[in-house]
């Protein structure tokens, strides 16, 4: 039941000056709400140094860097070659780009989240989790409560309640749904692509919510699994292609990678784009494996396979961290993740010249 | 809590000592030469161009300098040291205009008060070209400048200490016993075919200009500040200037496109500003057209092959193609006239 809240007590502007400088979230969220974070800054309890909330903090702001870094700018690699040009693309690549730009965008924002969220806690304030596995989501409704939330929280607090939730029908809910989504688009980005990504986010939630209701399966086991593995894919899937017209430049470019995909034509990839999965310190230690381990196309099959796997089965990196830190040997392990980070940020650019 | 503070200083103990670490070990091998001359005990492949000239220059020991562009890749230092006695090195920049070639020959000068020659081959084609341009976006600037701050882009850099430290220094010692020579470094001449063929299939002939092309003076700010200006200002080094000796085709595309003319006389202005120093030999081979209109000479419509290089560094011994005040006007019209006379269409048939 959505109640009328209590005005918010006056601050000082020191107070409201802090809130709104406070740098960790500043520029890639959480969201945070002053309610969540200006209290903790007057917490008086909050302003010694806790070594159990610097060494969590510490650790989740390795793994999210590690995110960044290590996964989701290789993937962004990959993906912005494939977008470059969409013609020479063939279904293979043109899949492995749409799940590419899925993996990159959960690592880039969530890793971005997790270094928010770790700085802050080396500073003993806790900001809200921003996401929860979304990729094990079962709908594209149960999506947004594992994708993002401070951003549903807030579309939540500042849009759907107002216009009247889902106190008003079914109809009218189901409006207020896709405004919601549209909004959620608009914010994204001004653009018809991030329009119609929002508006196809609000509109399957329309649709989930009319056919869920209805559909009643027989107590089984096994259909039971089938329906949480069916209703897992399609959810994946509806992700992954939306996904798409989010990264795309234009609805035609968007359109014509899901055409590439749909021609069936599962060609190689392209050397250059398999080669930015070999990156330096794979590609010089990989050969010296025995020969029966190493197969064709090694680099890229083992960054989406170890992606993939993290994103589905692995903990987040808050719970990590937080569970991590009980074991002293960690610290080496964390120490040796943000060097392995610090070493990625400078490259060797390879000057390439076609006519000397 | 006591949990916290140990995995904290442990972190903290780690952590700096595996920066500490990986950085030494680029800091002390240095495969990019920034801090010292390459360790006797290693080999050192060289072959990163825009990395690693910039320490070459500052570190190795040498009192000549061949550099320019591709065009001079397949120089070889060994017959130059033969020819005029020097120990030399060899800077190459594949694409590069004129300033970025200046700009390390300068910092060059100032590392190195012993260098009394330099050999620089001066791409014909970027005669006109803005006194600033240059080929690319960004340059690994970190490792030219004397500021000890942006070092962190060398040495915490996870290619330089895999590609560059350990495969190419490291595993590159147990294979090889000494650096890659001058003479190989950034030599290409064995990639490639040399032939009629090659040269016209990598060429799309433009359609021939109807209208009358202006007249166009010579931007005199390229050659004056990206090469007058150091002759000025070294002249106790000697300058053995060329152009570099494109093939017919190339003089084709320009015949086709209306720029010929304009070009010759931008190359007769800009000879006159250069040929009055003293210390400045300048050496041309488009009198000499035997080598241009021979494609078996070359592999694309510019670049030849290293016999072509060859040849220039004992014209250079010899003062054959030499051009002075005295004789550069009768040359710049024997050019004109050949070139502008040429019947470029029996090329193709």
């Amino acid at each position: 039941m959505y109640k009328e809240k209590e005005p918010a007590e006056p601050y000082s502007f020191l107070e409201y000056a802090a809130y709104v400088a406070f740098f960790p979230q500043l520029v890639a969220g959480p969201i945070v709400t002053h309610d969540v974070l200006v209290p903790q800054l007057k917490d008086k309890s909050r302003k010694s140094v806790s070594y159990d909330y610097l060494s969590k903090g510490i650790a989740l702001f390795t793994l999210g860097l590690a995110k960044k870094v290590l996964l989701a700018d290789v993937f962004g690699n990959y993906v912005n070659l494939a977008y470059e040009d969409v013609d020479k693309l063939n279904s293979t690549s043109a899949l492995l780009a749409m799940l590419g730009y899925t993996l990159q965008i959960y690592f880039d924002f969530s890793g971005y989240s997790d270094m928010a969220i770790g700085l802050a806690w080396m500073m003993r304030i806790d900001l809200p989790v921003n996401f929860n596995s979304p990729y094990i989501s079962q709908s594209v409704r149960e999506f947004w409560k594992r994708w993002h939330m401070t951003l549903t929280a807030f579309l939540t607090k500042y849009v759907y309640f107002p216009l009247g939730g889902s106190r008003a029908g079914t109809v009218r809910t189901y409006i207020n749904i896709l405004i919601v989504f549209l909004v959620s688009g608009l914010w994204h980005g001004a653009g018809w692509t991030f329009v119609i990504w929002g508006f196809l986010h609000g509109m399957m939630q329309v649709i989930e919510r009319m056919l869920l209701s209805k559909i009643k399966l027989p107590d089984y086991r096994i259909i039971k699994c089938a329906q949480t593995a069916c209703s897992w894919l399609f959810t994946f899937v509806f992700v992954n292609v939306t996904w798409i017209i989010f990264r795309a430049n234009d609805m035609k470019q968007a359109l014509a990678i899901m055409r590439k995909m749909l021609l069936l034509d599962f060609g190689n990839v392209s050397n250059a784009m398999m080669k930015v999965f070999a990156v330096p310190e794979f590609a010089y230690f990989v050969p010296m494996l025995p020969k029966k381990i190493v197969f064709p196309h090694i680099y890229i099959s083992s960054y989406f396979v170890v992606a993939m796997l993290i994103i589905l089965l692995v903990p987040n990196a808050k719970q990590i961290a937080e569970r991590c830190v009980a074991w002293k040997w960690t610290s080496i392990a964390i120490a040796f993740l943000l060097t392995w980070c610090v070493f990625s940020f400078a490259g060797v650019s390879t000057f390439i010249y076609f006519n000397f | 809590m006591e949990t916290g503070r140990k995995w904290c200083r442990n972190f903290i103990v780690s952590f700096v000592m595996m920066m500490v670490i990986l950085g030494a070990i680029i800091v002390v091998v240095d495969p990019y030469f920034h801090y010292h001359k390459p360790l006797k005990c290693l080999a050192y492949k060289i072959h990163n161009e825009r990395y690693q000239n910039d320490g070459i220059v500052k570190h190795f020991d040498y009192d000549a300098i061949i550099t320019g562009t591709s065009m001079t890749q397949n120089f070889k230092t060994s017959e130059m040291d033969k020819l005029f006695g020097t120990k030399s090195i060899k800077v190459p920049f594949a694409g590069a205009a004129y300033k970025e070639v200046k700009e390390n020959l300068e910092r060059a000068i100032v590392a190195n008060p012993n260098i009394k020659m330099i050999v620089w081959g001066l791409d014909f084609n970027r005669i006109n070209i803005d006194v600033n341009a240059v080929r690319f976006e960004s340059y690994p600037t970190y490792l030219y400048d004397n500021n000890i701050a942006n070092d962190v882009q060398y040495v915490f850099n996870k290619t330089v200490l895999i590609d560059e430290t350990l495969k190419n220094v490291i595993d590159y010692s147990r294979v090889n016993k000494e650096n890659t020579s001058f003479d190989e470094y950034s030599n290409w001449n064995k990639r490639f075919l040399f032939n009629k063929e090659e040269v016209l299939k990598k060429y799309k002939r433009p359609d021939k200009l109807v209208e009358t092309v202006e007249d166009q003076r010579l931007n005199k700010e390229n050659i004056q500040q990206n090469v007058e200006a150091l002759i000025k200002d070294n002249p106790n080094i000697e300058f053995y200037l060329f152009w570099t000796p494109y093939s017919i085709v190339w003089f084709d595309d320009k015949n086709q496109t209306g720029g010929l003319q304009n070009l010759l006389r931008q190359e007769k202005e800009a000879l006159e500003i250069l040929l009055p120093y003293p210390n400045v030999h300048f050496f041309s081979f488009f009198d000499d057209t035997q080598i241009t209109t021979n494609l078996g000479n070359y592999k694309d419509t510019g670049h030849y092959h290293e016999r072509i290089n060859s040849y220039m560094l004992q014209c250079m011994a010899c003062g054959e193609h030499q051009l002075t005040m005295e004789n550069y006007e009768q040359y710049s019209q024997k050019v004109w006239d050949y070139y502008t006379n040429f019947n470029y269409d029996g090329i193709f048939e």
